[in-house]
């Protein structure tokens, strides 16, 4: 089995297009980096004065500053760097920020009351609020945590398709070349062609998926730590997660986590959706003879939902379904994790991310199943 | 060891590709002859459990081979019509996989993968990727992929295609000293490989089996029938109007045309010795590669 993984990883990595469209998404991860060369920047020290509870006087000065700018009739971010911009708006959040938990704990409170107690709905916002109550009420405190902010960042706007792209072009061949170069009858007439060869070629489909994603998260890891000199903000509390001057994707996220245990969740779950979509990909190239066309419909399953919502935002309730499911929205996390969302399992909500992990897991493990049993009864024409 | 195919029919739509095939095979040198289209290859696949018969049954020592399963293929060398590589491997590395895929340990696979390179005459290339390779050079590849697990039952289909006339006689010696032990089925158009090795030949045409006999005995069966005759251009048109006709050599005192006929077909005609390219040419009534 050893002998037969080995080759089939020879096989997966030794393409010359793996290697041309690692070299180009390389080339997109470089400019993504120099598009975004303003926040690269270790505001550390400045941040460091305001790690503590934000006073009256701290806001105050925050609104000084933007009143003085508007009455110049000038933009604040003509006038600053963007990380001190980042500072300011990151103080002026720790009110936001406390305001709307208080906001969203009492709206919570009165939706409550309006339904009948046993039913899924008062379940499902009941559980919405004992996690915000777990989760507590925000800190006043401001936080430096940019360098994982970006590191955020470049997972969620690149890591699909990167991660997509290299699990295309690496496993929709699996198959289906074999089906097109006429191998097929040698490995089929083969003591170990029907079982075993399934098994490497689903391992090897594995460690590749696998290796690529850590080949990403390893390179982003060490850009960042080099372009900011350091890694601080991993203890720092999820909601206050934002690069400078954007927005807080997570201070709505119903989970208590610190950033560097939300960067082992999301890497996690991160590695799972793609071998969940490099085992979909397997499935489609054991039916089809051309990898183009495995390609395309694979690349289609990925992509579709993610243009409607994330480059389109078209709302529909179909796609909304879509995407919830989607294979894009799963190896990107984010989303999964952004927000409070129950789904009803047997009349109890059960938290969105636990759902989709069950789903993926079942799915993946029924294509599985399915590749093998295609291919071992497969005959050769 | 014997190789029963029980009533076997393969069925493509509407065609039948291969119907009531019976036959049994023990040790030695099978050569399936037949023309293009006939169902060899189908039969081929069949035997090398890549394709399932549509009815019927092939047994190994009354086994079924498909309930076999891993335990019959250990025991098969195939090599199919159209054989795939992998380019960018090398010769050597192809054959290290196809061991591992047929259940070789590394430390035996090495030991039979330069074995077979040297069987083959591709030692020297061992190391070069096998899309440098010429068409000769990656057939006798397939062949010893197919020889690599010394194999009980070895199936090859067309295996002398791309091979030139030494490299033939080569492959048809190999095949000879192999047989002694193993149940080798080969399909050729060619017919000159299988005249000097094989033991019994199966002439197949239409998808349905025409004869199992030995050479000697299929010879014998058109004994008397082939004839050998000097013509100018105007009588051999005649001929091939009126006859089967075999090999044509022309010659400047005119052409030498061996015909088959059960009567002398022109004055001067003599009875000749046939030959398998005169029993093909009357049992298929084609033209015959040589």
């Amino acid at each position: 089995m050893r002998q037969l993984l080995k080759y089939e990883l020879i096989k997966l990595f030794w393409r010359k297009s793996v290697l041309i469209v690692f070299l180009l998404l390389m080339c997109v991860y470089g400019w993504i980096l120099f598009y975004n060369q303003e926040q690269y920047v270790d505001a550390s020290k400045i941040y460091h004065p305001y790690a503590r509870s934000m006073t009256e006087a701290d806001y105050k000065k925050v609104e000084s500053i933007s009143r003085k700018a508007m009455e110049k009739e000038e933009s604040m971010s003509d006038r600053l760097p963007l990380h001190e911009l980042g500072l300011l708006y990151d103080i002026a959040h720790v009110q936001h920020r406390k305001e709307h938990y208080a906001a969203s704990l009492e709206q919570i409170r009165e939706e409550l009351s309006t339904y009948a107690q046993n039913t899924f709905e008062y379940k499902k916002i009941a559980l919405a609020e004992q996690l915000l109550i777990d989760k507590g009420v925000p800190s006043d405190e401001v936080y430096y945590n940019k360098p994982w902010a970006n590191i955020m960042y470049m997972h969620d706007q690149l890591g699909v398709l990167f991660m997509g792209a290299m699990i295309l072009i690496g496993i929709a061949p699996l198959y289906s070349s074999e089906y097109s170069s006429r191998v097929d009858s040698l490995l089929l007439s083969s003591r170990h062609g029907r079982r075993k060869l399934v098994s490497a070629k689903c391992y090897a489909a594995i460690i590749y998926t696998l290796a690529f994603s850590s080949v990403f998260a390893l390179l982003t890891l060490s850009v960042h730590a080099f372009l900011f000199g350091n890694l601080d903000g991993s203890q720092t509390p999820l909601y206050s997660l934002a690069r400078y001057v954007d927005t807080f994707d997570f201070q709505h996220a119903p989970f208590s986590l610190t950033v560097g245990q939300y960067y082992l969740i999301q890497l996690t779950i991160h590695a799972l959706g793609c071998i969940a979509f490099a085992m979909a990909v397997m499935f489609i190239s054991s039916i089809s003879y051309s990898s183009f066309i495995t390609f395309m419909i694979s690349g289609s399953i990925v992509a579709i939902p993610y243009l409607l919502l994330d480059v389109r935002n078209v709302r529909h309730p179909i796609t909304e379904w879509l995407v919830t499911y989607s294979y894009s929205q799963f190896i990107r996390v984010s989303n999964m994790f952004s927000s409070f969302k129950a789904v009803n399992v047997g009349g109890e909500p059960v938290l969105y991310p636990f759902v989709a992990l069950c789903v993926v897991t079942i799915v993946t493990l029924a294509l599985i199943w399915g590749t093998r049993a295609i291919f071992s009864r497969r005959q050769s024409c | 060891m014997e190789l029963t195919i029980q009533n076997i029919c393969k069925r493509y739509n509407d065609k039948w590709a291969i119907h009531q095939v019976t036959a049994e095979l023990d040790y030695g040198v099978y050569g399936l002859l037949g023309p293009n289209g006939a169902g060899k290859t189908t039969l081929l696949r069949m035997l090398a459990d890549v394709l399932q018969p549509t009815s019927g049954s092939i047994q190994l020592n009354g086994q079924p081979i498909g309930a076999m399963g891993e335990s019959y293929r250990d025991l098969l060398g195939y090599l199919p019509q159209h054989c795939g590589f992998y380019r960018q491997f090398t010769g050597r590395a192809f054959l290290m996989y196809i061991a591992s895929l047929k259940g070789l340990d590394k430390k035996t696979a090495a030991l039979k993968v330069g074995e077979m390179l040297e069987l083959v005459g591709l030692r020297d290339v061992a190391k070069q990727k096998i899309e440098s390779y010429s068409g000769g050079m990656r057939q006798r590849l397939g062949i010893a992929q197919a020889l690599l697990n010394d194999p009980k039952v070895i199936v090859m289909d067309e295996p002398t295609v791309g091979l030139d006339p030494q490299e033939r006689i080569r492959f048809r010696n190999i095949l000879s000293e192999m047989s002694s032990n193993r149940i080798v089925i080969l399909s050729t158009h060619i017919v000159s490989d299988i005249e000097y090795v094989a033991k019994d030949l199966l002439l197949i045409k239409e998808g349905r089996l025409l004869k199992q006999e030995r050479l000697v005995s299929l010879l014998e069966n058109v004994r008397g029938v082939v004839w050998k005759a000097s013509v100018d251009e105007e009588q051999f048109a005649v001929l091939k109007k009126k006859y089967r006709i075999g090999n044509v050599l022309r010659e400047a005192e005119g052409i030498e045309v061996r015909i088959l006929a059960q009567e002398q077909p022109i004055v001067g005609a003599e009875l000749v010795s046939p030959s398998v390219e005169d029993l093909y040419s009357y049992y298929f009534n084609e033209e015959f590669a040589v």
